[in-house]
C-alpha cells in the first residue's frame, strides 16, 4: 500500500468518525454536549435573576481543603407566612466581608435580602444548615455548622435570630458538616444530630503529579465522631421554653455513636428498621457508611454492613457524599441514593425485606449514564408529578481536570477546573431511570462547582423547585414547569399542636388513591449541607381524588385523614384524624421477616406535657 | 558467419561476458537499493500514521519520572513502531496519572502490537468512567492472554457485574471457576451475582469456600451478614459481622501484569507513600531500605526526613527519632504533626518539659489535635503538673472523645487529686466507649474498693 493510498484512506476514514461522533468529544473523556429540548418536556427553566436572588458564593482559593466542600442552605419559612424564604451561606471565615444571607420570598415570588440585623448575618467556614424548633415554639430555627464548630440561632420572630449556641451548651469544636434534627428518645423535643467530617491538618499541603497544589483527600485524615445532643427541652415542662432556657447535653458518648468515627458528609434521621422508632444513617466519604439503630432506649448499635448499606454491590467503599431518601420502586419501603465520585457509580439502596438494603443501581438504568461527574447534592422527588420519584443531583470536581465544557456565569475562575454539569433522571414508575438531562438544558446545561441541592415548592403551585449551590459560584434558582396538564399533587405539612404546633419531624404519611400508595417522610435534614422544604410533596400522576391520608406520628401513635381533592396544601394536625389502634409495625411495613424489636414497642406518649 | 567457439577439452566453460561481475553487481546493488527504499518507505509511512509521544512537560515532575519519560520518549522517536516502547511510556505515565496522556500511549501500543494483551488491559483500568470502551478493552485482553494470567477475564467480569450485565459477568466467572475451582475471587463474583438476583442460598454457598481465602475472606463475610440477615438469621448475621470487623483487608489478588507496572511507580511519592504503608503495617525491616531511599536520594523531603522520625521511634531509637524530626521541622516549620512526633521523641527520652513545649507548639498550630492534646497531658502528669494534666486531658476528650485512654487518663489523675467521683464518671465513659477495656475495669474496681 503506498503513502498517497494511506493518506486518502486516512482522510476517508476521519471525516466518517467525525460525522459519526458529531465531532463533539471535548478532552475530559468524552462528555455529551446537552442538546436543545424537545418542546415540553423540560422540566425547569432558570430564575435566579427574575427572583432577584443575587448571591455569589466566596470562598478562598490557596487549596484549604474546607473551600472546596462547602456550602449549604436552607428553604424555610421563617416568619410563617406560607412562602419559603432562603438562607445561604459563605465560606470565607470569620472577620471576612462575605456575611451569611438571608432572604425573604415577598408575595410577588421575588426575594429580598433581610441578612442585616437578622443576626444570621454572620461570617465563618460555612458548611451546613439545619432547621428545627428546638423550643417548641412553632417557629424554625438555625443551626449552622462550620468547619471548627456549630452555631445555634433561636428565631425570636420578627425576623430576628438570636445566638444562643453557647448557652445551649452545643460544643461541636470540630470540621461540621451536614446535621439534622430528629427526637430520637420521642419526648417531643428536638435532638441534634451533628455529623463531623475529617481531623484535618492544616499544616499539611497536598501537591498533583506536576507538583501543583491541589486540594487534599480524605484518605489523608482520619475520620471523626458524630455528636449527638439531646435536647433537655423545658424545666417546666410545658410545650413551650424561652430562649435562656434551650438547653442541649452531649450524649454521643452514653449513645454509642462514639464508639465508630467516620468522615460523615451526609445524614439522614429516618426508621431503617421498621420499628417506628428514628435511627440514623451517614455517609461516610471514602469509607463504610453507618447506620446507627435506635435501641429506644437513648442508645444505637451500629448495623450498616448487616443490613447492606455499608458497602455498594461490588463490596467496595465509595466516596458517599450527598443522599436522597424515598421511594422509587412505589413498594410501600423507602429507599437510598447517595452519590459518589466521576470514577465510580453512584449507589441507590433498594430496601426489600423492610430493614435490609441491596444496592441495584446496575438494574435500575443509573449505570448506564452516557457521562459520569462527582456527585453532591441529590434529591428524589416527583418533579412532572406523574406518580413516581424522579432524581436530581448536581456535580462538581474535587481534584481538577482540563476538560472544556460550557460553564455558569459567575463561576470565579479558580474553580473553572472543577466544574461539571447537573444531572436529572426519569424515572418510569418501576424504579428505572432514564437519563433526561439533555433535554433539561436550563439545570443541566452549564458547568459549575455544585454542592448543595435544596428543594421546595416555592410558589407553592404543586411542583418542586430546586435551588442550587456552588462552590465559588453563584446559587442558582430554577422554577419547575415540568408537570403536565391532568397530572396532580398534594403539599402536605404534619403539625403537632401539643408541641407548640411545629412540624412533626419523623412523621411518615402515606396518601391512598384507587389501590396507590405514596409514602414520604417528614424530616427536611437530609442531602448535602441543606435543608428542604419541611412539607411532604406527592405526585398523583392522573388521580383526582385521594382516598385517605395516614400518618404516623414520631411519637408511634397512627391517625387516619379523609382523602378530598387533590391539587392543594393539606395541613394535618395531630389528634384531629382517626386514631388506629397501636400498631407495632410501621405504616410502610409490607409483610416481613419477624422483628422483636418491632413487635415488642407499643407507640409512647411523649414525656413533656 | 563465424563459426561458434568451440570448449577446449578440459578447460571449464567460460562465460558469456554479459554474466560478468559488473551483472551481478549490478543486480546487487539494485535489490540493496530497493531493500533501503523498502525500509524507508516503511518509516516514512510509520512515520507519518505514527504520532509523537503525547507532550509532556518535565518541569515540576519528580526528576526520577521525568529522567524516564524522557529517556522513553526518546525510544519512541527511535523506533516510532515498536508497540513496547509505547506500552513502556503509557505504564510509566499511568504510574505518574498522568492518564490521559497514557491512555493514548496504550492506545498505539495496541495498534502497533495487536496480540498483545497487556495493552488492551491497562487501557481499560484507565476508562474508569467510560465503562463501554473499558469493557471492550477488557474483552480483547481476556481474548489475548488466554486466562494466563486470569486477571484481565476477572476484572472484565466484575465489570460487567458492576455494569448490570449479569449474565455476561457470570459467563466469565465461570469461566475462571472451570480453568481453576477453587478460584475464589470468581466464587465471590458469582456470590455478589446471586445476591443481586435475590437467590440468597446460593449465594451463602459460593461464598462458603470464599471465606476461607485470605484474598476474599473479609468481603465474604461482610456479604454473608447481610445475606444471613436478609434470611431472618440475626443472631448469625450479628456474629459474622463481628467476625468480618475481625478481619484484616482482604489481600490483593495476584495480578502479574499490574505488577510489571509497579517498577514504573518510582519518584519521591511513590517511596514515601510506600514507606508510610509499610508502617502503617508494622512491617518495619521493610520500611527500612524504602525509608533510606527517599533520604538518601530527597533529602530535601520533609516528608522523608518526618517519616524516618517515625521509623526510628518505632524502633526506640529515640535520640535518632529526634534528630530525623528536627531535620524534617527545619525543612517545614509549621508542619503541627512534625512537633508531634518530636514530643514523642522527647517523652521517649523521658524529657517532659520539652516534650510539653513540643506539644504546645502543635497546638499553636493546629488547636484540635486531639493527640497533642493528650500527650501533652501526659507529659504534665510526668511533671507533676496535675491541674495542667487534667485541663490537658479534658481537652483531648472534647476534641476526640472516641479516644479511650484520655478518660483512663484523666480518671486516673481525678483518683490521685481526690476527686473520686468524677474519677468514676469517667471511667463509666471509657466503659461505654469500649465495655471490655480492661484498664477501666481494673482502676473502677480499685477505686470503687477503697
Amino acid at each position: 500500500m503506498n503513502r498517497l493510498a494511506v493518506a486518502k484512506f486516512s482522510l476517508c476514514a476521519t471525516g466518517l468518525l467525525c460525522l459519526l461522533a458529531g465531532c463533539g468529544k471535548g478532552s475530559d473523556g468524552g462528555e455529551r454536549r446537552v442538546s436543545d429540548p424537545a418542546p415540553g418536556q423540560q422540566w425547569f427553566e432558570e430564575i435566579t435573576e427574575g427572583a432577584a436572588l443575587n448571591f455569589v458564593h466566596h470562598t478562598g482559593t490557596n487549596y484549604f481543603m474546607p473551600d472546596q466542600m462547602g456550602s449549604g442552605g436552607a428553604l424555610f419559612d421563617y416568619d410563617g407566612d406560607g412562602r419559603l424564604d432562603i438562607y445561604l451561606l459563605q465560606n470565607s471565615g470569620s472577620g471576612s466581608q462575605w456575611i451569611n444571607r438571608l432572604w425573604h420570598q415577598e408575595a410577588d415570588g421575588r426575594f429580598k435580602d433581610v441578612s442585616a440585623g437578622s443576626g444570621l448575618d454572620v461570617a465563618g467556614y460555612g458548611m451546613g444548615v439545619a432547621i428545627g424548633d428546638v423550643n417548641n415554639d412553632g417557629q424554625p430555627d438555625v443551626l449552622l455548622t462550620e468547619y471548627g464548630g456549630v452555631r445555634s440561632f433561636l428565631n425570636a420572630g420578627d425576623g430576628r435570630f438570636i445566638d444562643i449556641t453557647q448557652a445551649a451548651g452545643l460544643d461541636n469544636p470540630r470540621w461540621a458538616t451536614s446535621a439534622a434534627f430528629v427526637d430520637y428518645d420521642r419526648d417531643g423535643w428536638l435532638d441534634l444530630v451533628v455529623a463531623n467530617y475529617l481531623d484535618f491538618d492544616l499544616t499539611q499541603k497536598c501537591y498533583d503529579s506536576r507538583a501543583a497544589p491541589e486540594f487534599c483527600g480524605p484518605e489523608q485524615f482520619p475520620g471523626l465522631v458524630t455528636r449527638l445532643f439531646h435536647n433537655l427541652g423545658g424545666a417546666s415542662g410545658t410545650g413551650k421554653i424561652k430562649a435562656g432556657a434551650v438547653r442541649f447535653e452531649d450524649v454521643t458518648v452514653p449513645s454509642g455513636l462514639a464508639r465508630a468515627p467516620g468522615p460523615a458528609l451526609g445524614v439522614v434521621c429516618a426508621d431503617f428498621d421498621g420499628d417506628t422508632w428514628p435511627d440514623i444513617f451517614l455517609a461516610d466519604d471514602g469509607k463504610p457508611n453507618r447506620l446507627f439503630i435506635n435501641q429506644h432506649d437513648g442508645t444505637f448499635k451500629e448495623e450498616a454492613v448487616m443490613r447492606g448499606l455499608a458497602f455498594n454491590a461490588m463490596g467496595q467503599t465509595a466516596a458517599n457524599m450527598g443522599l436522597a431518601l424515598g421511594d422509587v420502586d412505589g413498594d410501600g419501603t423507602f429507599d437510598i441514593f447517595v452519590t459518589h465520585l466521576t470514577k465510580e457509580f453512584h449507589a441507590l439502596w433498594l430496601q426489600g425485606p423492610r430493614g435490609v438494603f441491596q444496592d441495584r443501581m446496575a438494574t435500575t438504568g443509573l449505570a448506564r449514564q452516557g457521562w459520569r461527574g462527582t456527585g453532591f447534592g441529590a434529591v428524589l422527588i416527583d418533579f412532572d408529578n406523574d406518580g413516581d420519584l424522579d432524581l436530581a443531583f448536581v456535580n462538581g470536581l474535587v481534584k481538577r481536570d482540563n476538560g472544556q465544557r460550557p460553564l455558569a456565569s459567575g463561576v470565579n475562575p479558580f474553580w473553572i477546573a472543577y466544574a461539571q454539569r447537573n444531572q436529572l433522571f426519569a424515572n418510569d414508575r418501576r424504579g428505572n431511570f432514564s437519563d433526561v438531562s439533555g433535554e433539561n438544558p436550563a439545570f443541566c446545561g452549564k458547568a459549575a462547582v455544585g454542592r448543595s441541592l435544596i428543594c421546595g415548592d416555592l410558589d407553592n403551585d404543586g411542583a418542586v423547585d430546586l435551588l442550587v449551590t456552588s462552590t465559588g459560584g453563584p446559587a442558582q434558582l430554577f422554577r419547575n414547569v415540568g408537570p403536565q396538564r391532568g397530572q396532580h399533587w398534594l403539599l402536605v405539612r404534619a403539625l403537632d399542636p401539643g408541641l407548640g404546633g411545629r412540624d412533626a419531624y419523623g412523621a411518615e404519611i402515606v396518601v391512598q388513591a384507587k389501590g396507590r400508595r405514596w409514602w414520604r417522610l417528614l424530616n427536611p435534614g437530609y442531602g448535602y449541607l441543606c435543608s428542604h422544604d419541611p412539607r411532604a410533596h406527592f405526585g398523583l400522576g392522573e388521580m383526582s381524588a385521594v382516598d385517605s391520608i395516614q400518618v404516623l406520628w414520631p411519637d408511634g401513635t397512627q391517625e387516619d385523614f379523609p382523602g378530598g381533592p387533590v391539587d392543594r396544601i393539606v395541613i394535618l394536625r395531630k389528634g384531629a384524624g382517626r386514631i388506629r389502634e397501636a400498631a407495632p409495625t410501621a405504616l410502610s411495613a409490607p409483610d416481613r421477616p419477624g422483628n422483636p424489636k418491632g413487635a415488642v414497642n407499643a407507640a409512647r406518649a411523649p414525656s413533656h406535657d | 558467419m563465424r563459426k561458434p567457439i568451440q570448449p577446449i577439452p578440459g578447460q571449464k566453460p567460460q562465460r558469456s561476458s554479459s554474466h560478468g561481475w559488473r551483472y551481478w553487481l549490478t543486480r546487487a546493488f539494485l535489490s540493496l537499493l530497493l531493500v533501503l527504499a523498502a525500509w524507508a518507505g516503511r518509516w516514512l509511512w510509520l512515520r507519518g500514521t505514527t504520532p509523537e509521544p503525547p507532550s509532556i512537560s518535565t518541569s515540576g515532575l519528580d526528576r526520577a519520572i521525568a529522567a524516564l519519560v524522557t529517556q522513553t520518549e526518546n525510544e519512541i522517536r527511535s523506533a516510532p513502531g515498536s508497540g513496547a516502547a509505547w506500552g513502556k511510556l503509557g505504564m510509566i505515565l499511568q504510574g505518574a496519572d498522568f492518564k490521559v496522556e497514557a491512555r493514548t500511549c496504550f492506545s498505539q501500543a495496541e495498534r502497533l502490537e495487536p496480540k498483545e494483551p497487556r495493552w488492551p488491559y491497562f487501557h481499560g483500568l484507565l476508562l474508569q468512567d467510560e465503562s463501554e470502551a473499558a469493557i471492550a478493552r477488557l474483552e480483547r485482553a481476556a481474548q489475548l492472554c488466554g486466562d494466563e494470567p486470569d486477571t484481565p477475564r476477572l476484572r472484565l467480569a466484575q465489570l460487567l457485574a458492576e455494569n448490570g450485565r449479569f449474565d455476561q459477568a457470570e459467563r466469565h466467572f465461570k469461566e475462571l471457576l472451570r480453568k481453576r475451582s477453587d478460584h475464589a475471587p470468581a466464587l465471590l463474583g458469582l456470590a455478589r451475582l446471586s445476591n443481586a438476583r435475590g437467590r440468597f442460598e446460593e449465594t451463602a454457598n459460593f461464598l462458603r469456600p470464599a471465606l476461607e481465602d485470605v484474598h476474599t475472606a473479609r468481603s465474604a463475610y461482610l456479604l454473608l451478614a447481610n445475606v444471613q440477615r436478609r434470611l431472618g438469621n440475626e443472631t448469625a448475621a450479628e456474629t459474622t459481622a463481628r467476625v468480618a470487623a475481625t478481619l484484616p483487608a482482604d489481600d490483593q489478588w495476584p495480578d502479574p501484569y499490574l505488577l510489571q507496572t509497579s517498577r514504573y511507580q518510582i519518584g519521591q511519592q511513590a517511596l514515601v507513600d510506600r514507606g508510610v504503608q509499610l508502617l502503617k503495617q508494622g512491617r518495619i525491616a521493610e520500611a527500612v531500605p524504602t525509608i533510606d531511599r527517599v533520604i538518601n536520594e530527597y533529602p530535601d523531603s520533609a516528608e522523608g526526613w518526618l517519616l524516618l522520625g517515625r521509623l526510628r521511634l518505632k524502633q526506640k531509637d529515640c535520640a535518632s527519632a529526634e534528630q530525623a524530626v528536627r531535620h524534617h521541622l527545619r525543612l517545614d516549620p509549621r508542619s503541627a504533626n512534625g512537633y508531634v512526633q518530636l514530643g514523642m521523641a522527647r517523652l521517649c527520652q523521658e524529657q517532659y518539659s520539652a516534650a510539653a513545649a513540643s506539644f504546645q507548639e502543635a497546638l499553636q498550630l493546629k488547636p484540635d489535635l486531639g493527640p497533642a492534646h493528650f500527650n501533652l497531658g501526659f507529659a504534665q502528669a510526668r511533671e507533676g503538673k496535675l491541674t495542667e494534666a487534667i485541663e490537658s486531658f479534658r481537652q483531648a476528650i472534647r476534641y476526640n472523645p472516641d479516644f479511650v485512654d484520655s478518660y483512663i487518663s484523666l480518671a486516673d489523675l481525678m483518683r490521685q487529686t481526690g476527686h473520686k467521683e468524677e474519677a468514676v464518671a469517667q471511667l463509666r465513659r471509657a466503659l461505654e466507649l469500649n465495655p471490655s477495656e480492661r484498664r477501666a475495669k481494673l482502676l473502677l474496681e480499685r477505686i470503687q474498693s477503697r
